[in-house]
């Protein structure tokens, strides 16, 4: 699973924030009952309203910082290296075979 | 003074002068953990492990093949931190059951040092939080008073020193979870600059923010300990600047003619009266040796908690994508691959990384990226050319932990927001890099530690030991007799 991505239009932005949570859980693989969705959503809301205080600074002309460390970090020699055995990286699996992690199928039969 | 009450370089000399065995020394210190297993400090006690260890550490001593100041003293390690084949559970349900192949760096140069672990302590699940009380298994009780939070996300292992259960541990600090917990608990936590520690075989939270940070009894120790874990690693790509240092010979060289800026919007609003007091009376006492002390402004203070806040959890939510149950872990079977997916993350999570995952999906989705995560970088780096514009001026900075002492168990717990606010005065040093560490300055009335918060420039440890040591001698504080 890769980072999370997904393109909404205008009409599902609205979408998205009277159902927020419902549309984060999707978007998460996280499942709430009724119960925690209707509090999360309360929970959810006044945090990102709080989020929201950066509006009032303008910084459109500055660059992004997503490091602290702003040099450019050596790269190794692209020289393979031993590294761990297949047996201990499937050590922590539930379900294998084969020397390979066993899954539902992924791909839905017509 | 119980054996278990000296500090770590005292306990080094000790056994080096075999005035105690290693074996001894850990016998008094697993009492200990027996006696005191009502604070919930620790998830795994490596009881045949450390009596090995022991018994092969005190063979090396012995042999004269190991004489680092550390060797044969019981240490403890957050269980975010990978110890080889010794549960590493995050305090979450989704690891309830993995134990790494491997250890992390860190802990790998500590036990070349002949460190002896003891256990692997509590904490906030995944990390997130500040009082450990989202922890799967259990809260962690502040020992001086046990109605009390132990502060979090590190607040097992600032229990376990400050009840005298281990004489150092390590810790992780994301946003202050190595100097609250600290500051909660009465004892010292150093929090160093980012990338100089290595990450590798920490469980990553936030991978812009992480670092392992050190908690002990005094500076010293601390010092002590950080000498053997500072420094590149080959296995951390962010981890190549610093340089391995010796840390401990900074504690005498004291403070004279330091200029030390104290931030004073940093004691007003939300901080408690009382910690304000004994932080401005710490600051004053370093006058004492020499030390100037200047009253300035730091700005963009209401604009920390926010940033900090998108940043972390936008990470949390990527990094904590890789739970679903197939390579490690918990897993709850499904007929279908999502399906899988969903059951395993909603029954292995808890609320607050529910919580968490879901803002920083939130603020990193299209239509939202923009205004928030884009804009909180932005932030960040007028956050942190704050702090560079202040160190021109001055050598450190100092100000309070927290806003306030340890707070009553499950005070906080229905009202996130109040929790993130006690981390209004550490996420700064966070999101800019910087090293930072809480040193005891006092107790409020009920009796309750006030941590006073020492940061300085990126790469600039030194100057927090300094601070560090000769605050201790000033005071009487340091536990070396």
């Amino acid at each position: 699973m890769s980072a999370l991505f997904m393109v909404f239009e205008q009409k599902e932005r609205k979408t998205m924030n009277d159902n927020l949570t419902q549309g984060l859980s999707k978007l998460c693989n996280i499942a709430l009952t009724d119960e925690e969705a209707e509090k999360m959503q309360i929970e959810l809301e006044k945090i990102i309203d709080f989020m929201k205080k950066l509006a009032e600074l303008d910084i459109d002309k500055l660059s992004e910082m997503s490091h602290p460390f702003e040099g450019v970090f050596p790269l190794r020699e692209d020289k393979t290296e031993p590294s761990y055995s297949r047996e201990e990286m499937l050590k922590n699996a539930k379900n294998t075979e084969n020397g390979c992690y066993r899954v539902p199928k992924a791909i839905k039969e017509k | 003074m119980k054996i278990t009450e000296k500090s770590a370089l005292s306990l080094g000399k000790m056994l080096q002068s075999r005035e105690i065995s290693v074996i001894e020394l850990l016998t008094e210190y697993l009492k200990e953990t027996e006696a005191k297993k009502d604070l919930n400090a620790f998830i795994t006690i490596c009881r045949d492990e450390s009596v090995k260890r022991a018994n092969l550490i005190q063979k090396n001593i012995d042999d004269k093949v190991l004489s680092s100041p550390l060797a044969g003293v019981p240490m403890a390690v957050k269980d975010n931190i990978c110890t080889k084949n010794i549960l590493t559970s995050c305090a979450s349900k989704m690891l309830s059951d993995f134990k790494p192949p491997y250890s992390a760096t860190a802990v790998e140069r500590l036990e070349k040092a002949g460190a002896v672990l003891i256990g692997k302590t509590n904490m906030d699940e995944f990390a997130m939080g500040g009082s450990t009380e989202s922890s799967y298994y259990g809260s962690v009780k502040n020992p001086t008073d046990t109605k009390k939070v132990s502060g979090g996300s590190s607040g097992g292992t600032a229990a376990a020193v400050a009840s005298n259960q281990c004489a150092y541990g390590l810790g992780s600090d994301t946003g202050g979870s190595v100097r609250q917990p600290a500051s909660f608990c009465g004892i010292t936590g150093l929090m160093p600059t980012y990338g100089s520690v290595s990450r590798y075989g920490l469980i990553a939270y936030a991978s812009s923010l992480d670092r392992i940070g050190v908690m002990g009894k005094n500076m010293s120790d601390c010092a002590a300990v950080l000498s053997e874990i500072y420094g590149s690693d080959k296995k951390d790509m962010t981890c190549s600047v610093a340089k391995k240092t010796d840390f401990t010979s900074f504690c005498d060289l004291g403070i004279r003619g330091m200029k030390i800026g104290i931030p004073r919007n940093f004691f007003s609003g939300q901080t408690d009266a009382f910690v304000g007091k004994s932080v401005l009376q710490g600051a004053r006492e370093l006058e004492k040796s020499g030390a100037e002390l200047y009253e300035f402004e730091l700005p963009l203070t209401d604009y920390y908690l926010p940033t900090y806040y998108i940043t972390a959890c936008a990470e949390a939510s990527s990094n904590l994508s890789r739970y679903d149950g197939i390579k490690y872990g918990f897993c709850q079977s499904g007929d279908e691959l999502e399906q899988m997916y969903v059951k395993t993350r909603t029954e292995g999570f808890g609320l607050e990384v529910k919580r968490r995952i879901m803002l920083g999906t939130y603020v990193l989705s299209s239509g939202y990226y923009e205004d928030y995560y884009k804009k909180a970088l932005k932030v960040r780096r007028l956050i942190k050319d704050s702090f560079d514009d202040a160190f021109k001026k001055y050598d450190l900075l100092l100000a309070p932990t927290a806003p306030t002492t340890a707070y009553n168990i499950g005070e906080n717990r229905n009202d996130p927001l109040k929790m993130y606010q006690g981390d209004i005065y550490t996420v700064a040093a966070s999101l800019s890099g910087i090293p930072a560490a809480s040193i005891p300055c006092g107790k409020n009335q009920e009796g309750m530690p006030i941590g006073m918060q020492l940061m300085a420039p990126q790469l600039r440890e030194d100057v927090i030991v300094r601070v560090g040591c000769a605050y201790e001698k000033i005071t009487g504080g340091s536990v070396d007799e």
